[in-house]
């Protein structure tokens, strides 16, 4: 017993130690060496034909607003250059409405409607619209986003590399004064994109597709079979996909767009939950083609498996803790009072959190975002609020693909034959994450501030600095 | 009373640790720093110094043809250029050489250097790892990277973009951007020309120069491979 | 003007070999007066107990700690039986309301609950199955000692790469950086005294808990907080630095 819970330690160690590293690696390469410009030097001059999708499903509070943003757009609005796709799947508010509105008064803006009960999610809405799209790009914006006017002539800038199949742009919080929660989504966005991002797509490593503010090749998508509705994280799944076929994924810092972040834990919780549920199968489901990939490289193996195993991280944390209880009563292992064992558990234990703030930390000073700094210590509360979600997120994902792979069993339930299927204890368990194998529509509430934060915003005096070029 | 002491001590432990949050929760509670990041939305790239003039008839939905019909448009050199919707992409490991004359259907991802000789068409576009070398009068429909330097013989026409992470060094007679989806010049280090192309948007690192000759800043390793190929 | 995007800072190679030269510095003196330092500390921890009214012997030596360390002249007393009982009920129950309760947030539901499970481990373990735990008080103040020592040599370490690579003045670095070692040396110093007077006051339990609580994960919540005031007062002098190069 004593030795599997030293080998577990030592493997926990190890695993935390790795990430530790990445963070590290990335943090020394975004803040000193030179960044990669993804054709940025090209943006405005080089513009294919694009086509851009909007899945919307009740979405009356902000459909106006990204709607307006397209149309403002700088991008040229010649029917066979851009095309605006909103795709309104079975709301019951006046999306419908204020989407037929804009179709009517601009020719590139295209309306479709499905109709059904509740919708059947985002996926399937975007497969909808990528059979409809006729544009070499597809990029995609999430209903509640406002882009600014030379966003798309960004984005689309890295597709002159034939090697580029997909790209991501920047998301940014345009409510982080609202709550706790918003601030901590607003700097922890900051350092995943600012830092962790654009290190992996320097690193020639893997960035990955956000499901927004980005966007693919449409001869792509359809090679690799669009999105897929049975995943939760379909913009993951088709990360890999990408990257499993040889594709690369730009990331586009320079490509900023507003979001409007969650504000409350409650809903934060569903939100972390849905991503690390989708993010745990595209582990299940990627791990090994990932290492035995023939057009990897080393490294990129490496960062893939390390990437998909991000949200598995806190619950090896809370599975380290709960291991340390275990030794500290009844003992410690015979190693760790070996020196060079003790420095490095001691470090391990100080440090061992410190690179994401680090990370984060790094983030605002090239943001010049200096009071924000001052909340690191706070994010401690966020970290201790991932664990939690994650750690039940990965049994949901272990259940789901349990679920999906073979005739449902009920493991925990006494007097159920071997065989029968126990549907009703999934479902309860699984929170209605999938049903009958469809995506359902996980809303984030919106508000429909968005504007109304920057136009605040604008008319404030702020320290903030940022300038654009 | 002794336990005030004990009460006292473990006060200031816990000030430290309040200390530890405090200026978190005082920026949180007190922000000056509220707002967003600011992004302006109605930030611009630069405008393009010309504005083409276009067909504007759409582009065939070639979606289940291998290779697409051609449609024509109408460049701003007045001669016609050929936009094709090409799907297949190919990638090669290691150097590869093209024949005098051929035609590629493809996009191509080259593992290594690239060389061509004259009069080959490129109907995809390139992306290539190491040095490239495109001879003369060759044609690239859509656009090329490079991530070391490239060298384009005399009248090349590239119908959309060059990216390169190197060099650039571009003969006489070069004719670029035809297509509809534009086209520039950007580079990482310098670019040097024999002759100027016209106000096209040029972007380099290092510098833009004009050089009477370009033989001058060829490296020679660049130039026997230039020889040898007869680009 | 600059463009956030691509923004990237130069490193600052004779910062980063400033921080190194007093990394190696600490070292050295730790490695070379560790003892006398040991032993100092533990005369203030020995203060603070006094002070805090634990009846206790310093003892400089001891072949099992091989240096200073502190006897307690009074038995702690056991946590009674009924309230071990009532703890491990309480706790219980408590992991149930977390999971039916939505509207407690995460944080505070991911404290609870190691909270919780770590109390409910020790008390059942030191109750039923070992009484006599294994971290006594002169392991205690081993492990204390050392992990506060090897930690003003670790702040160093990663001060350097986060820190002092960045642009700006090399004053603000090194101020934050002593203001963070000093920090932990006083956060030490109450520390292992607090652990002390708790198992005088409190009993075995409850110096476990606090034990395994107060630990080095705790830690990195000041050099966090010291971290985070070193980049703001940083960033302030680097925007002024920039704002003189760009006119």
């Amino acid at each position: 017993m004593g030795l599997l819970a030293n080998m577990v330690l030592i493997v926990l160690i190890a695993i935390i130690s790795l990430y530790i590293a990445r963070h590290l690696r990335f943090f020394g390469n975004r803040m000193f060496k030179e960044q990669r410009s993804c054709q940025q030097d090209l943006a405005g001059a080089f513009r294919p034909s694009v086509s851009v999708l909007i899945p919307m499903h009740n979405e009356e509070k902000v459909a106006t607003g990204l709607l307006e943003r397209l149309v403002e757009m700088d991008y040229p609005k010649d029917d066979s250059l851009y095309e605006v796709i909103a795709i309104d799947d079975g709301s019951t508010d006046e999306t419908k409405s204020m989407v037929d509105e804009y179709a009517s008064k601009f020719s590139f803006i295209k309306a479709i409607h499905r109709v059904g009960n509740g919708g059947n999610g985002k996926p399937e809405a975007l497969n909808v619209g990528l059979k409809m799209a006729s544009n070499d790009i597809i990029l995609i914006f999430d209903a509640d986003y406002l882009p600014p006017r030379d966003c798309l002539e960004r984005l689309v800038a890295p597709f002159v590399d034939v090697e580029v199949g997909g790209v991501m742009g920047r998301v940014v919080p345009v409510n982080s004064g609202e709550s706790f929660v918003s601030r901590m989504m607003d700097i922890e966005r900051a350092g995943g994109y600012q830092i962790s991002q654009q290190a992996r797509y320097n690193l020639n490593l893997i960035p990955q597709f956000g499901g927004t503010v980005g966007g693919f090749r449409r001869s792509v998508l359809k090679a690799v079979g669009g999105f897929d509705a049975s995943m939760l994280t379909e913009d993951t799944d088709l990360t890999y996909k990408l990257y499993l076929n040889g594709w690369k994924i730009a990331y586009v810092n320079a490509a900023e767009c507003y979001e409007e972040a969650v504000w409350s834990w409650e809903t934060r919780e569903k939100q972390l939950t849905r991503w690390a549920v989708g993010h745990d199968q595209c582990l299940f489901k990627y791990f090994f083609s990932t290492l035995r990939s023939p057009v990897l490289s080393f490294w990129q193996k490496i960062d893939g498996v390390l990437l998909l195993g991000i949200y598995v991280t806190p619950i090896l944390m809370l599975l380290g803790w709960l291991m340390g209880i275990f030794t500290y009563l009844t003992g410690a292992p015979w190693w760790s009072y070996l020196f060079p064992a003790m420095f490095f558990i001691f470090a391990y234990n100080t440090i061992g959190n410190f690179a994401v703030f680090g990370e984060v930390g790094g983030s605002l000073f090239l943001d010049r975002r200096r009071r924000s700094i001052l909340l690191l210590p706070l994010m401690f509360l966020d970290l201790l609020g991932n664990v939690w979600v994650c750690s039940k997120a990965f049994f949901k994902a272990i259940l789901l693909s349990k679920r999906r792979s073979k005739p449902v069993m009920a493991p925990f339930s006494k007097g159920v034959e071997k065989g029968e299927s126990e549907e009703p204890l999934y479902e309860n368990m699984l929170s209605g994450f999938v049903m009958n194998n469809c995506s359902q529509w996980d809303k984030t509430e919106r508000s429909g501030n968005g504007l109304h934060y920057y136009n605040h915003k604008k008319t404030q005096t702020t320290n903030n600095e940022g300038r654009t070029e | 009373m002794a336990i005030s002491g004990y009460l006292i001590v473990i006060a200031l432990f816990l000030g430290m640790v309040i200390f530890c949050f405090l200026w978190g929760l005082l920026e949180y509670k007190k922000p000056k720093d509220a707002g967003p990041l600011f992004i302006d939305l109605d930030r611009s790239i630069r405008k393009r110094l010309i504005r083409k003039k276009r067909n504007t008839a759409k582009a065939p939905n070639n979606e289940h043809v291998a290779h697409s019909k051609l449609e024509l448009t109408m460049g701003e050199s007045g001669e016609e250029s050929h936009s094709s919707d090409v799907k297949e992409t190919i990638r090669v490991r290691g150097d590869l050489r093209i024949s005098k004359g051929e035609i590629i259907p493809y996009n191509m991802i080259v593992d290594g250097n690239l060389t061509s000789q004259e009069d080959v068409i490129f109907q995809g576009g390139l992306h290539v790892k190491g040095r490239v070398v495109i001879g003369a009068r060759n044609r690239l429909e859509k656009s090329i990277v490079c991530q070391k330097e490239l060298f384009l013989s005399k009248d090349v026409t590239v119908n959309n973009c060059i990216d390169c992470e190197g060099r650039v060094l571009i003969k006489k007679g070069l004719r670029l951007g035809a297509s509809l989806e534009g086209g520039a010049i950007a580079s990482r280090s310098t670019i040097y020309l024999e002759k100027p192309i016209g106000p096209l948007r040029i972007k380099s690192k290092k510098g833009v120069r004009v050089v009477g000759v370009l033989n001058d800043v060829i490296p020679q390793d660049l130039k026997t491979i230039i020889e040898v190929t007869g680009a | 003007m600059f463009a956030r995007y691509s923004r990237n800072l130069k490193f600052q190679k004779t910062h980063f070999f400033t921080g190194l030269a007093i990394a190696l510095a600490l070292t050295a003196v730790v490695t070379f007066q560790g003892f006398n330092f040991w032993i100092w500390q533990a005369k203030m921890v020995s203060g603070l107990l006094f002070f805090a009214g634990v009846p206790h012997n310093l003892i400089i030596w001891t072949p099992l700690t091989r240096g200073p360390t502190f006897e307690m002249l009074v038995t702690p007393q056991s946590v009674p039986l009924i309230a071990v009982i009532g703890s491990l009920l309480f706790f219980f129950s408590f992991i149930l309301v977390l999971k039916r309760s939505s509207r407690i947030p995460s944080p505070v539901k991911a404290i609870a609950l190691v909270v919780s499970l770590t109390t409910i481990f020790t008390l059942s373990w030191q109750t039923v199955i070992s009484p006599v735990p294994l971290y006594t008080l002169h392991w205690v103040t081993i492990d204390w000692s050392c992990s506060g020592v090897i930690g003003l040599c670790l702040i160093t370490l990663i001060y350097m790469p986060f820190l002092f690579a960045l642009r700006g003045p090399l004053w603000v670095k090194v101020f934050w950086l002593l203001v963070t070692i000093g920090f932990s040396v006083i956060w030490n110093l109450l520390r292992i005294s607090l652990v002390t007077a708790t198992l005088y006051y409190f009993g075995l339990s409850v110096f476990l808990l606090f034990h395994y609580f107060a630990g080095a994960f705790i830690d990195f919540i000041y050099i966090i907080t010291f971290y985070s005031l070193a980049l703001y007062h940083l960033s302030k002098s680097e925007t002024r630095e920039v704002m003189k190069i760009d006119g």
